[in-house]
C-alpha cells in the first residue's frame, strides 16, 4: 500500500481534520462505494425553499386563504381536497403545508389553474362558514 | 363510592333483592341495601348521603314498589343526584305507575324467574353496573354570577384537554343563549343544525314536530376538530351538542311539569349515550336557577364555577352553593366542586379592582366551603380569550380557540394545567 505524499496528507488533513476514526473509516467506505457525480451532488448546499417572498404563486395563495382561520397544514388538505373535486382528478398528495402543497401540485397543474381554484375554495368556505358574528 | 351499590325494594320483593344483591357482592360490589331504619324521616339526610355516595342505583321493580311511596323518594333523590339507575324486574307492573311514567324501562333486567334465573340474566345485572364504570365525567360550568367566562372558559379549557392530553370532550349547550354554539359555530351552520333539529331543543321535546328519536341522540354531536388525522392513530372526538334560542322555553312556566318530567329523562338519556364514548361531558349552563340549572345540576358529577377577580365574586358562589343543595337534597362536598380563577391580572378595567385577583383570592381562600375547592391554577388574563375575530372565519371549528392560535405560550400552558387540574378533581 502506497504512502501519501506530504501535499496529498495536507489536503486530506484540511478536509478531514479532528474527525474520529470511526467516522473517518464510514467516510472512506461511502466514498468508495460512490461515485464522483453523486458525492459531488449530496455535498452541494440544499436548494433553497420557496418562500411567499420570492415565489409569486404561494404569495397568492397565502392571500387567497388569509380569511380562513387554520394552521397551513390544514389549509393545504382544503386546497388539495378543493382542486380533487373540482377537477375530478384523483390526488395522492400529502402536504405538509401550503408551499409543500404548491410543489407537489405544480407538477399536475399551471400557477394560474391552482391560483383560481384557491379563490374558489375561499369563496366556497366563505360561503359555508362565513359571516361570523362576535361573541359575549 | 366506585364500586358501591345502592339497592332499592320493598319487603315484598326480597327474594329479587337478595339474588340481585349477591350477583353483585360476588363481583365485587359492595351493597347498601334499603331498610325501614333509613326510610325513617328523620334519617333522610342519611338516606340521601347513602344513595349520592353509591355509584348505581339498582331499583327492583314490581307491584309492590309501584305502589310504594318509599321507593319513589329514594329514586327521586337517585335522580337529583345523577346517579345511573338500573332496574330489575321482579314482577309485571301495574299499568299508569310511577315507575313506567318516571323511567325509562328498555334496558330492565327481566328476573321474574325469581331463584331459576339463569346466570346470563344474572350476568346482565353486573355488566349493566359494570357499564356505569370507566365511563366519562359530567362536568357542568356553572355560576349564578353571569359574566365570569363560563362558555369562553369551557371551550378553551377542555380544547386544551383534547390538544394537549388527547381527551375525548362532548359539549352540551344548556345555555338558551346558546354562546358556545355561537363560539364555535358559523351562522350558516347554526341554521342548517337547527333546521334539521339536531339540537338540544330536540333532545328535550319528547313530543310534536321538533321532537328527535332517542336513537339518533348521540348521533347529533357536531364534530369540531375537522383536522385530518396524521398517521393511523384513531383521533379522540371532541363535539357539540349545540342549543339554540327556543330553549328559552324550559326557563319560563311555559312548559307543563308532565314535559319537563319527559325533557330530565331525556337529558339523562342523551348525558349517558355522550359518557360512554368521551372522557369528559361538558355542560354549559345559564347563569341563573332554572329548570335548565337543575338539568346541569342533577346529572354533573363535578362542578366547575368560574370566577372573576371583581366584588360579589363570593356572593355568586354562595349562591351557587345555595342553589345545589336545594336541587340535590343535600350540601355540596368540596370534592363534587372546583373554583377557578379566571381573568387574573386583569387591572386595566378599573382603578377599582386593583389587586383585584390577590383579594379575591385571599376572601375565597378565607371562606370555609370555598377555600377547599379553589384550584391553585389560574387562568390570566388573555387577549385571545376576550376576542373571536369577525372578519375571518373557521372550517374548522377548534381552530378558534387560544390553544390553536399562534403565540400565547403562556396562556395555553395555564389552560392545559387548569384543565388538567379539573379533570384529575372530577375522577371518580
Amino acid at each position: 500500500m502506497s504512502k501519501l505524499s506530504a501535499a496529498e496528507a495536507k489536503t486530506l488533513r484540511a478536509a478531514l481534520r479532528k474527525r474520529p476514526a470511526k467516522e473517518l473509516k464510514a467516510a472512506f467506505a461511502l466514498i468508495r462505494a460512490k461515485g464522483d457525480a453523486a458525492l459531488i451532488a449530496a455535498l452541494a448546499p440544499a436548494k433553497k425553499k420557496a418562500s411567499a417572498k420570492t415565489d409569486p404563486l404561494l404569495r397568492a395563495l397565502d392571500l387567497a386563504l388569509n380569511p380562513v382561520i387554520a394552521p397551513a397544514a390544514e389549509k393545504a388538505d382544503m386546497l388539495i381536497d378543493h382542486i380533487a373535486k373540482k377537477r375530478r382528478r384523483k390526488l395522492d398528495i400529502k402536504a405538509k403545508g401550503l408551499a409543500d402543497a404548491a410543489r407537489q401540485l405544480r407538477k399536475r397543474f399551471t400557477d394560474a389553474e391552482i391560483e383560481a381554484d384557491a379563490k374558489s375554495l375561499a369563496a366556497h368556505l366563505t360561503k359555508l362558514y362565513g359571516g361570523r358574528e362576535g361573541v359575549v | 363510592m366506585a364500586s358501591e351499590a345502592f339497592l332499592a325494594f320493598e319487603p315484598a320483593d326480597e327474594t329479587a333483592a337478595r339474588i340481585a344483591g349477591a350477583e353483585l357482592e360476588r363481583n365485587g360490589w359492595s351493597v347498601v341495601r334499603a331498610n325501614a331504619e333509613l326510610r325513617a324521616d328523620e334519617n333522610r339526610n342519611a338516606l340521601i348521603q347513602a344513595v349520592s355516595h353509591a355509584a348505581i342505583f339498582v331499583l327492583i321493580a314490581s307491584p309492590a314498589a309501584s305502589a310504594s311511596g318509599a321507593l319513589q323518594r329514594e329514586v327521586a333523590i337517585a335522580l337529583n343526584n345523577g346517579r345511573p339507575i338500573v332496574i330489575v324486574l321482579a314482577a309485571d307492573l301495574p299499568p299508569g305507575g310511577w315507575i313506567e311514567s318516571t323511567l325509562d324501562l328498555e334496558h330492565a333486567i327481566d328476573l321474574r324467574a325469581g331463584d331459576n334465573a339463569s346466570a346470563e340474566t344474572l350476568g346482565k345485572i353486573t355488566e349493566a353496573a359494570r357499564g356505569v364504570r370507566g365511563q366519562g365525567r359530567v362536568i357542568a360550568m356553572l355560576n349564578i354570577k353571569g359574566g365570569v367566562g363560563k362558555t369562553v372558559l369551557a371551550a378553551n379549557l377542555f380544547a386544551a384537554a383534547h390538544l394537549a392530553d388527547k381527551r375525548s370532550i362532548s359539549f352540551i349547550d344548556l345555555d338558551p343563549q346558546h354562546n358556545l354554539t355561537q363560539y364555535f359555530l358559523s351562522p350558516g351552520e347554526r341554521a342548517r343544525v337547527r333546521d334539521r333539529n339536531h339540537t338540544l331543543y330536540g333532545v328535550l321535546n319528547g313530543r310534536g314536530e321538533h321532537a328527535l328519536a332517542r336513537a339518533d341522540f348521540g348521533a347529533i354531536a357536531i364534530p369540531l376538530n375537522r383536522a385530518k388525522p396524521r398517521g393511523k392513530e384513531k383521533q379522540p372526538n371532541f363535539e357539540l351538542i349545540a342549543g339554540d334560542e327556543r330553549l328559552f322555553e324550559y326557563t319560563l312556566d311555559t312548559r307543563s311539569d308532565q314535559d319537563k318530567a319527559e325533557a330530565f329523562m331525556r337529558f339523562r338519556a342523551l348525558v349517558a349515550a355522550l359518557r360512554a364514548r368521551s372522557d369528559a361531558v361538558v355542560i354549559d349552563s345559564n347563569p341563573c336557577a332554572t329548570f335548565l340549572t337543575r338539568l346541569a345540576i342533577t346529572t354533573a358529577d363535578h362542578i366547575v364555577a368560574p370566577v372573576r377577580p371583581e366584588r360579589y365574586s363570593l356572593t355568586g358562589l354562595n349562591m351557587l352553593e345555595h342553589v345545589v343543595r336545594e336541587v340535590r337534597g343535600r350540601p355540596l362536598r368540596p370534592a363534587e366542586f372546583s373554583v377557578l380563577l379566571n381573568g387574573v391580572n386583569d387591572r386595566a378595567r378599573s382603578s377599582e379592582t386593583n389587586h383585584a385577583d390577590a383579594l379575591t383570592r385571599a376572601e375565597i381562600a378565607g371562606a370555609p366551603f370555598f377555600s377547599a375547592a379553589l384550584l391553585e391554577d389560574e387562568v390570566p388574563y388573555a387577549a385571545t380569550l376576550r376576542s373571536t375575530p369577525t372578519e375571518r372565519f373557521a372550517a374548522n371549528p377548534i381552530n378558534i380557540t387560544a390553544m390553536m392560535r399562534v403565540g400565547g405560550r403562556q396562556t395555553k400552558e395555564a389552560l392545559a394545567r387548569a384543565a388538567a387540574a379539573v379533570l384529575r378533581r372530577s375522577a371518580p
